[in-house]
């Protein structure tokens, strides 16, 4: 993949929970606010709760309404339950599957 | 592991909790307004209730709870403790220790049981007013099953529906949406979850608040309790709505006024969820309008103060609450002890008398070697060794005071019985013993306890006439002595009759008429076995039953049993016990080509034979030392052993229970700590022998049975040498 | 990877079901025998729940639950405390502790593993 020069790429390694929640939301808002194309890979995300879930879900709301490309991508299986229990698996990138 | 050990745990829990709630009663009884020991009791029974409800021990639930509740009556303040009920509460717990004893063994009551139970509720009722009968929890409002009906009025749809806001602080508190919906999903099919989220300023927002509301269709055929019953932990704090299949709409109104989202986005979101067709939430648009304009305004306002009252939490009088509980709880609690399965403690017991043997093992080789350096460090290992044994024999060590304590009841209960009016002293509770010891010096005493409360202290009466206070006082007390523990039970009582008991003796024929006996050795005459006292000799002869039991019981762990007596004053029965069963510091002596241990503290003294000295010595079983005759033994021809002896003989004087007798030996080879190692099954029923011990060269050293010898000394004829005083000095031991 | 439940309780025969119950249900288990003896047992390793007696010697469960919301790392970890039906006052102490989940003494193992479920998955 050739990124174009805006592209940015955040990689969220191991918990993504209540503990480390805060900090993960003022990485991903850094972002948003320099950057118009972003993604969010979530491979690697070990425990996730409500807590990472919001983290995601107000960044995508904050980049809708400032038309920022926010992509959730390659979501690892603690994700995507959580996406899906939430009826939000909608928000996350299916690319993988194909 | 599996549920028959952790049962077993429960028994032995149960019975230590016993014990104390026995003795809190016990002390109660005369300090009735001590909060700590009804917070004792209540908490004993409060634990083995709670703990007999896991394993499902019903009868022991059934039973406790009724106790546990009129404890808590008194705890509160509102009952007030009297002698009557410490009685009535000790009847309880002896049921309890029955009930839980049946439950753990898988017994159903039997009906004799049973009929105890309800024996004792009914008179705990009875003393107790029956305020405790019925102190059910009142927050049993059984949220009347939603009426379904179908007609007029209803949603057609087939799901449950469930909204739920939550509160800000729920991730925090650990309640996290995701656990209640992987729990509902446990229940059923959730046909469609919408997640609610309509705050706007998302920077500010901290992640760690919850922020979301979720609108679940569920399809389930539970109950609506079972269904409730996935909020449990939240519904304080969340706005929880649950709405059964095809619910009356206008159950959706108040729902949709109870929730603080836009009423119309509410709508939408119940018709993108399913709960409501279009057409139903028109109507309920318009009926929400009309209530609007009524001047009833209707469910919303009552509502809303459901919500307003649901939320507050009246901080104040919470948090004034839990301070002052907290001062109470803190005077509550006391350091308490951890408990260890005795089998581990035994299994470190064992390896460091392991390490006991390989360290002296390695010291000999060293000192083969004759390495200086190699010698030095490993006197600093001996040492640490040494002070590793004692703690981890420390560990096995509990204060005796417990064991003394069961008798508070005993003394309090037999002297009910009796008639008599007899008062228990305690001195020496803190005195440490081996936990075997302990478990083992419980019913010899209890035996003699009896014997003194029964035979021993003379009817008030009587002892009036005598000049004695009418109260009759009976001690135990307990101290340690040159690495024994002494255990004494003294009454105040007429003490023993000489006279009728050598008559007695000399009836049965254990002594023979004209045998000149001092009167130590008359009152011993009681130990004996044949002493029976079927008949009532003096009013002590009672003493005579089951005596000689005792006297074996305590044998039989080491120990030694005598009894001081003086007419008119009292008596007093001394037993003298090992600390620890299982290390001894002993002292190493050869006879031809085999090692013996002899008990360190029973060696008074060493003395070599002079030639005179010897040929006398195989004349007689006794010699002249410094005045006094001491009976003899040759180990050699006890233990027949082979040989003669070339060198030099020394005599052993051991000493045990205020007699003497010496040992004749080959050899001194000096102290040598040792892990006495019980003999075999076999080898048990060997006079003399009292276990066995590895050296530290692999050989295997006999650990002889001072008391038993000194028994078979005396029974051979020879004159036991009384020690005026058991606290006498040790004169030089050869090292 | 499993989740690691802490119980804390003095009576050990209570601990000792509560584990086999959880065990076989795919939880880790560590124990304590009061609010000390918890506390030492996390240890720094990550517990997913914490299940604990309220009245216990040395420590009680209501001063420990305090003394965990103090630690960073397991500020956030949902308590399941146990009680009875008579420890209403008790109970409002540990809701200004933060304790939001009460599982009523005496429970029976599944009951208890019902209401684990409620907040953590194994």
């Amino acid at each position: 993949m050739s990124a174009n020069s805006n592209e940015e790429m955040l990689v969220i390694d191991g918990d993504m929970n209540i503990y480390n929640a805060e900090n993960i939301k003022q990485d991903l808002f850094s972002l948003l606010a320099n950057h118009k194309d972003i993604n969010v890979n979530l491979m690697n995300v070990t425990e996730f709760d409500t807590a990472g879930f919001q983290v995601l879900l107000f960044g995508k709301q904050y980049a809708d309404k400032n038309e920022i490309k926010l992509t959730l991508c390659s979501a690892s299986d603690a994700v995507e339950e959580v996406f899906k229990l939430y009826g939000m698996s909608a928000l996350l990138e299916n690319q993988h599957e194909s | 592991m599996n549920l028959d050990s952790a049962q077993q745990g429960y028994l032995t829990e149960c019975n230590e909790l016993l014990v104390e709630m026995e003795g809190a009663l016990l002390r109660l009884e005369g300090d009735p307004e001590n909060g700590d020991l009804i917070n004792a009791v209540f908490r004993a029974a409060h634990t083995i209730k709670g703990t007999g409800g896991v394993f499902g021990f019903d009868d022991v639930v059934e039973f406790t709870h009724v106790v546990e509740n009129a404890l808590d009556t008194i705890r509160s303040g509102e009952l007030k403790i009297n002698s009557e009920l410490v009685a009535l509460f000790l009847s309880l717990r002896d049921q309890m220790e029955i009930v839980v004893e049946h439950a753990v063994n898988g017994e159903t009551l039997s009906g004799e049981v049973k009929k105890q139970n309800d024996d004792l509720l009914a008179s705990l009722v009875a003393l107790t007013g029956g305020s405790i009968e019925e102190k059910e929890e009142g927050s049993d409002e059984k949220i009347s099953s939603e009426e379904s009906d179908d007609g007029a009025g209803c949603s057609e749809n087939e799901n449950w529906h469930l909204s739920v806001r939550f509160s800000k602080d729920a991730l925090r508190d650990g309640m996290d949406p995701l656990s209640i919906l992987r729990y509902l999903s446990g229940m059923g099919d959730i046909k469609q979850v919408i997640t609610v989220f309509d705050k706007d300023e998302e920077e500010e927002l901290s992640p760690i608040d919850c922020h979301l509301g979720l609108e679940i269709a569920l399809f389930s055929g539970e109950e609506k309790e079972t269904i409730e019953s996935a909020f449990e932990f939240v519904r304080e704090d969340c706005l929880v709505h649950i709405l059964p299949p095809r619910a009356k709409i206008k159950r959706y109104i108040e729902m949709i006024n109870a929730l603080p989202e836009d009423d119309k986005k509410i709508g939408e979101l119940l018709v993108s969820c399913g709960a409501l067709t279009k057409s139903e939430l028109e109507g309920v648009i318009d009926e929400q309008t009309e209530h609007r304009f009524s001047p009833a305004a209707g469910n919303s306002q009552v509502l809303g103060e459901i919500v307003t009252e649901k939320g507050m939490v009246q901080k104040e009088v919470v948090e004034a609450a839990a301070e002052k509980q907290q001062r109470v709880r803190s005077l509550n609690s006391s350091a308490k002890t951890i408990r260890v399965d005795s089998e581990k403690l035994d299994t470190l017991v064992n390896l460091v008398g392991e390490m006991v043997i390989a360290g002296a093992g390695t010291d000999l080789i060293a000192r083969r070697l004759g390495d200086d350096s190699l010698v030095e460090s490993m006197s600093v290992m001996s040492r640490l060794v040494e002070e590793i044994r004692d703690s981890a024999l420390h560990l096995r060590m509990v204060q005796i005071g417990e064991t003394f304590n069961r008798f508070n009841r005993v003394v309090r209960d037999v002297s009910k019985e009796l008639g008599k009016d007899i008062r228990l002293e305690i001195a020496g509770a803190e005195t440490e013993l081996d936990k075997t010891v302990v478990e083992k010096i419980g019913d010899p005493l209890m035996h003699l306890v009896r014997n003194a409360m029964d035979h021993g202290i003379e009817p008030a009466d009587i002892r009036v006439a005598a000049g004695k206070p009418a109260q009759g006082l009976l001690k135990l007390n307990a101290y340690h002595d040159s690495g024994s523990i002494v255990i004494e039970v003294e009454d105040d009582g007429a003490g023993l009759k000489r006279d009728a008991i050598l008559a007695k003796a000399i009836e049965k024929g254990i002594v023979a008429n004209g045998q000149v006996l001092t009167d130590q050795e008359i009152y011993r005459l009681i130990f004996e076995p044949g002493f029976s006292t079927a008949e009532q000799v003096t009013n002590l002869s009672g003493r005579g039953v089951g005596m000689d039991v005792v006297k074996k019981n305590i044998e039989a762990l080491r120990g030694l049993v005598d009894i001081e007596s003086e007419v008119g004053i009292g008596s007093k029965i001394v037993i003298r016990m090992p600390l620890t069963l299982a290390i001894i510091d002993g002292f190493l002596v050869g006879v031809g080509h085999s090692s013996y241990v002899i008990p360190l503290d029973m060696v008074l003294e060493c003395v070599e034979l002079s030639d005179a000295e010897r040929i006398e010595a195989r004349k007689q079983s006794y010699i002249n030392l410094r005045d006094e005759v001491l009976p003899l033994m040759r180990l050699r021809d006890s233990f027949n052993i082979k040989g003669e002896n070339s060198g030099r003989e020394n005599i052993v004087v051991v000493q045990c229970g205020g007699l003497k007798a010496g040992l004749i030996v080959d050899e001194l080879r000096g102290e040598f700590q040792t892990v006495i190692k019980p003999l075999g099954r076999i080898f048990q029923g060997l006079k003399g022998i009292s276990g066995s011990t590895i050296l530290g060269s692999g050989e295997v050293a006999v650990i002889l049975d001072v008391p038993g010898l000194i028994k078979q000394v005396a029974e051979a004829g020879g004159r036991i040498t009384s020690v005026s005083n058991g606290n006498q000095n040790k004169s030089h031991v050869v090292h | 990877m499993s989740k690691t439940i802490l119980i804390v309780d003095d009576s050990s025969s209570l601990r000792n079901v509560v584990k086999i119950a959880l065990v076989d249900a795919g939880y880790d288990v560590i124990e304590g025998g009061d609010g000390t003896e918890g506390i030492k047992a996390l240890d720094g390793r990550k517990v997913h729940l914490i299940i604990s007696d309220v009245n216990m010697p040395n420590m009680d469960g209501i001063s420990m639950v305090k003394e965990i919301k103090k630690m960073a790392n397991y500020q956030f970890t949902p308590i399941i405390m146990l009680t009875t039906e008579a420890g209403d006052d008790l109970k409002s102490q540990g809701k200004a502790a933060g304790v939001k989940a009460w599982v009523v003494k005496p429970f029976k193992p599944d009951q208890m593993l019902n209401a684990v479920s409620k907040l953590i998955m194994p």
